[in-house]
């Protein structure tokens, strides 16, 4: 194991090279928002976009925090995002599971009908879903925007749990099953562990979709005590400009929780390629 | 005994389907039903629906005006989306590749190389913009290595722009197929590579004969998600271009003419009909349901 | 999480105590967030007696969108709605907006087609007046001992001269299409076409392929062959254009007059900036002026009475000095009223002497079909200046496309 993925010195320089070089292409235009955030007006963003501020304005980023309202935005964006994270993965690992080790009749229409959703976006039918999403009561509310931004990303959420599970051999659960084991005994001691990057994976981008999510609670949100973050920060969208170097400020603080999910989720990832999977 | 099991089972895998199905099809596929009505409909977003069958079908492909901009819309979307998909399964394999080694600082290039992708589109745009700006730090980069004389207008010119559009995205999105095409590498069995390797084969050989297979599913995943995001969304080009997808419609693609058809383009929401939004949006699922769809169950019906 | 829980709450109470201290609440939506303080200045003043009014602004790209969901429901009490027949029509249609009752005879002529809808009756009161014309850097063209230009032979010298000197005579932004249509095919036929020949483009007796329309077309044309446009104009958006301008790299650009007002963030580039306006010296020599939009009224409004009374008032001479004041704009309003700012008076006075009549952009005639003559413009400014069109092919193009839809001059123009 280590022989396939130990790399000689020379390797390894080749391999750094290449590495190094993409991130100069990830990190420069980070770079460029970090150093416009720190500007004291939008003027100097425009004026010399690439130069360093005349003022190292960093409480730009105590104006975003304030502007933006932050901390009073703060809980709604990480409720919203966590509950439809735990809603996702859930609903989706099991209807990959059933798809995938328990079809039935109608499992490849019921596939066939997820796809659809990945297929069309959410956006165009916002008509028929306005209308659904009133007569059940649920607008202007949280739980209102977590449905349907649940419901927005169940899609793919199905598609890549079932590609996973797909790949992973089924003698495990027959094992189980040849012990009595029920679906759902099966699902919650044998396949979740066995998926665990998967699951890590979409939930990853659930996170990262639901909390940079700003047309939805746009359209369902009317009080402002409800707003996410994303609504807070569109007021530094003034009508011909955007007010950049607050915007960049808050989109930056707004980056950590996700670089926080990424490192929590990527975990996932280095156990895998220390574990390898189950032993046999 | 055994009745009584599958009894269960089956009560236990309506339970398991319930809680998904029923979030899915209240909130998505419920009003994605309802837009098939919507199509048929002319409507201005308040007011009342009025009922015109296949009107607005009839004049996307009937009207000429709209004909021919739906068709090259469609061929720009084409470049745009082989451009994109090239790059992210090219590269996103090497970097994911590389990242599985034990390569030095990998844990903190996965976490630099993640930075792009949850920025909002139009900071993304705005960024990337500066950075080929005629008087941007990229042509200054490339006069300095003498590779060109003259700036190059990366947005301005028609037969760049579309490309450095492809650029941006993929520049944004990379970080998925990483994620990706790495989380199937790792998925890989131990015991798989270990036998492939007492057999005597050489870490390409290994690689080969054991990783890559594992990646086909990883790519048709990537391959239709990018596929469904970029035929139907254009944030780049809408903050960038504007919905006339400029220059001179070279960076027109289904999300610009959506936009502009449904919604009238710059001259603002003037003659705004969802009934036409709904009716491209439906052709577009149609045109790339048939590759989605292959390829899906294609993967799922795969023998491993 | 309590405590934030328990802030949010208390700032929630704390705002309901406010608005329960007066009789009645009323809803503004509104994408224009210079409107706030005014809104604030007559909510906190009591103006309007026991009247509170709450503005909710969205942002401009959403702002469409979000009206139309939320007049759905329980929504604004007042909206405001942007100029022109053709955007008020769906509303009009939909029974949302019903012909006014406000006494409009304050308001300025040049703005009240603003609130006109396809029948000529008026739905709402139009808000501020906006100029369009040609905007300069004062500096620039004082220190290359350049005169404001009254003829086009004068325009062309002086461009020569700012050329020579290495400044960029006339900066185009044409990567903003709205900018295209909105701002540079309306100045520049403010500018040289005249009144009644633009007139009649509007009711269909003149055609766009006429010589008098194309010299538009050309008169940019012209100006891109000489050397007076900046090269990288497909690549520049309206933001790259003002930014040169305050930097002094260029000296001219057609622009709008919210460009020179307190927010604009061209003083935020160069704070001792100082700019002119003069219109497009051809065979007309006008300004372009128009009516930025209208307050309207929801007519499933619960408060009904009180969002009367509000749009009432915006039709006075008291609101008109207020929008000044704090909006720093200026308003509707055509009769006599208080001017401080030298630079509103400027503005103020060639709106009044000197600008033209017919706004084509907004003319219902001409923007009811599809492809309606703001897209066409926009894509047709587009072609010429990247070269693949010419003006006469462009217009013709216009031409096209406006008579594909059967519009008025269909028939006569073909």
């Amino acid at each position: 194991m280590d022989r396939l993925f130990k790399l000689s010195k020379l390797e390894q320089a080749l391999v750094q090279l290449i590495l190094l070089a993409y991130t100069c292409v990830v990190l420069f235009p980070i770079g460029i928002a970090v150093l416009n955030s720190l500007k004291p007006n939008l003027g100097e963003v425009y004026k010399a976009p690439f130069g360093l501020p005349s003022v190292w304005s960093f409480n730009n980023y105590a104006t975003a925090w304030v502007g933006a309202n932050f901390q009073g935005f703060f809980v709604n964006s990480a409720i919203i995002s966590l509950a439809c994270v735990v809603i996702v993965t859930f609903c989706a690992s099991t209807i990959a599971f059933v798809l995938v080790r328990m079809p039935f009749r109608g499992s490849t229409l019921l596939f066939a009908a997820f796809l659809l959703g990945v297929v069309i976006p959410i956006r165009l039918t916002l008509a028929p879903l306005f209308v659904i999403v009133k007569s059940l009561g649920l607008l202007d509310s949280l739980l209102g925007v977590i449905l349907v931004q649940s419901a927005s990303m169940m899609p793919v959420a199905v598609f890549i749990l079932t590609s996973f599970l797909r790949a992973v051999p089924a003698e495990l659960e027959d094992a189980a099953r040849m012990d009595g084991a029920l679906p759902f005994q099966i699902y919650w001691r044998v396949v979740l562990p066995l998926i665990r990057p998967a699951l890590a994976t979409v939930a990853l981008l659930t996170f990262v979709q639901a909390w940079n999510e700003y047309f939805l609670p746009l359209i369902f949100l009317r009080t402002p005590a409800n707003y996410p973050i994303t609504l807070g920060m569109s007021q530094f969208r003034l009508q011909f400009d955007v007010q950049w170097h607050l915007m960049f400020a808050g989109i930056l603080i707004m980056l950590i929780p996700t670089i926080v999910a990424f490192l929590l989720a990527s975990r996932q990832f280095i156990e895998g390629l220390t574990q390898g999977g189950v032993k046999e | 005994m055994a009745l009584k099991y599958n009894q269960k089972a089956n009560l236990q895998r309506i339970a398991l389907l319930a809680p998904g199905v029923l979030l899915y099809g209240i909130f998505n596929f419920a009003p994605l039903l309802g837009l098939f009505w919507v199509s048929l409909v002319e409507w201005p977003g308040i007011g009342p629906m009025k009922f015109v069958g296949l009107d607005n079908f009839a004049t996307l492909f009937g009207n000429a005006f709209y004909r021919d901009q739906l068709i090259k819309a469609f061929a720009n979307n084409l470049i745009f989306f082989f451009i994109i998909i090239g790059s992210m399964l090219i590269l996103g394999t090497a970097i994911a590749l590389l990242l599985s080694f034990r390569s030095w600082g990998r844990n903190a290039y996965r976490i630099i190389f993640f930075l792009p992708y949850p920025l909002a589109g139009a900071a993304v745009a705005f960024l990337l913009e500066m950075v080929v700006r005629t008087r941007g730090p990229l042509n200054a980069m490339l006069k300095n290595f003498n590779i060109i004389e003259q700036p190059i207008a990366f947005l301005g010119d028609p037969n760049l722009a579309l490309a450095t559009l492809a650029s941006f995205y993929s520049w944004h999105r990379m970080s998925f197929a990483i994620i990706l095409i790495l989380s199937a590498i790792v998925g890989v069995r131990v015991h798989l590579i270990e036998a492939a390797m007492l057999d005597g084969a050489k870490r390409w050989a290994t690689l080969k004969a054991v990783v890559f297979p594992v990646l086909a599913p990883a790519f048709v995943l990537i391959t239709v998600i990018v596929m469904v995001d970029v035929f139907n969304n254009a944030d780049y080009t809408l903050i960038l271009m504007g919905p006339e997808g400029g220059p001179v419609r070279s960076t027109d693609i289904m999300g610009t003419f959506l936009f502009r058809s449904a919604f009238g383009g710059s001259a603002t929401s003037t003659s705004v009909n969802f009934g036409m939004a709904a009716a491209i949006g439906l052709f577009t699922a149609l045109l790339i349901l048939p590759a989605a769809l292959f390829l899906a169950l294609r993967n799922l019906r795969r023998k491993d | 999480m309590k405590l934030s829980a328990l802030l949010a709450t208390t700032a929630l109470a704390a705002a309901l105590v406010a608005t329960s201290a007066y009789a009645e609440t009323v809803k503004l939506y509104t994408w224009r967030e210079q409107e706030i303080p005014l809104w604030k200045y007559i909510s906190d003043s009591k103006v309007l007696g026991d009247i509170a009014i709450e503005v909710v602004q969205v942002n401009s790209d959403d702002y469409d969108s979000k009206i139309r969901i939320d007049l759905q429901s329980e929504g604004p009490d007042l909206f405001q709605g942007r100029a022109g027949a053709a955007w008020l029509s769906s509303f009009v249609d939909a029974g949302i907006v019903k012909p006014i009752s406000t006494d409009l005879s304050g308001i300025a002529p040049a703005a009240i087609d603003a609130g006109r809808g396809a029948d000529g009756q008026q739905y709402g009161v139009p808000f501020a007046i906006q100029m369009q014309s040609v905007i300069y850097n004062t500096k620039v063209l004082a220190d290359n001992g350049i005169d404001v230009p009254k003829s086009m032979d004068e325009f062309t010298a002086a461009a020569d001269k700012l050329k020579a000197a290495g400044i960029i005579p006339v900066n185009f932004g044409a990567r903003s299409g709205w900018w295209l249509n909105q701002v540079v095919g309306e100045t520049m036929t403010a500018g040289l076409v005249p009144d009644d020949f633009a007139a009649k483009l509007v009711s269909g007796e003149a055609c766009f392929t006429d010589p008098t329309f194309v010299a538009t077309l050309q008169t940019v044309k012209d100006w891109q062959d000489k050397g007076y446009i900046n090269s990288s104009a497909m690549a520049d958006d309206y933001g790259a254009m003002r930014t040169s301008v305050a930097l002094g790299e260029s000296a001219m650009m057609l622009d709008g007059v919210w460009s020179t007002g307190p927010t604009s963030p061209m003083f935020e580039i160069d704070p001792d900036l100082k700019m002119g306006f003069f219109p497009v010296p051809g065979a007309n020599a006008k300004v372009y002026a128009f009516g930025d939009g209208t307050y309207l009224l929801n007519s499933a409004t619960k408060h009904a009475e009180a969002a009367q009374k509000v749009l009432d008032f915006t039709a006075t001479k008291a609101f008109a000095e207020l929008f000044v004041k704090y909006v720093g704009e200026l308003p509707a309003y055509g009769g006599e009223y208080t001017v401080e700012d030298p630079r509103l008076k400027e503005v103020a006075g060639m709106i009044a002497a000197n600008s033209s009549s017919v706004t084509p952009f907004f003319a219902y005639a001409l923007n009811k079909g599809q492809p309606s003559y703001g897209t066409l413009v926009s894509d047709g400014y587009g072609a010429l200046l990247s070269g693949s069109a010419s003006p006469e092919e462009v217009a013709r193009k216009i031409q096209d496309g406006l008579n594909s839809w059967g519009y008025v001059g269909a028939a006569n123009c073909k």
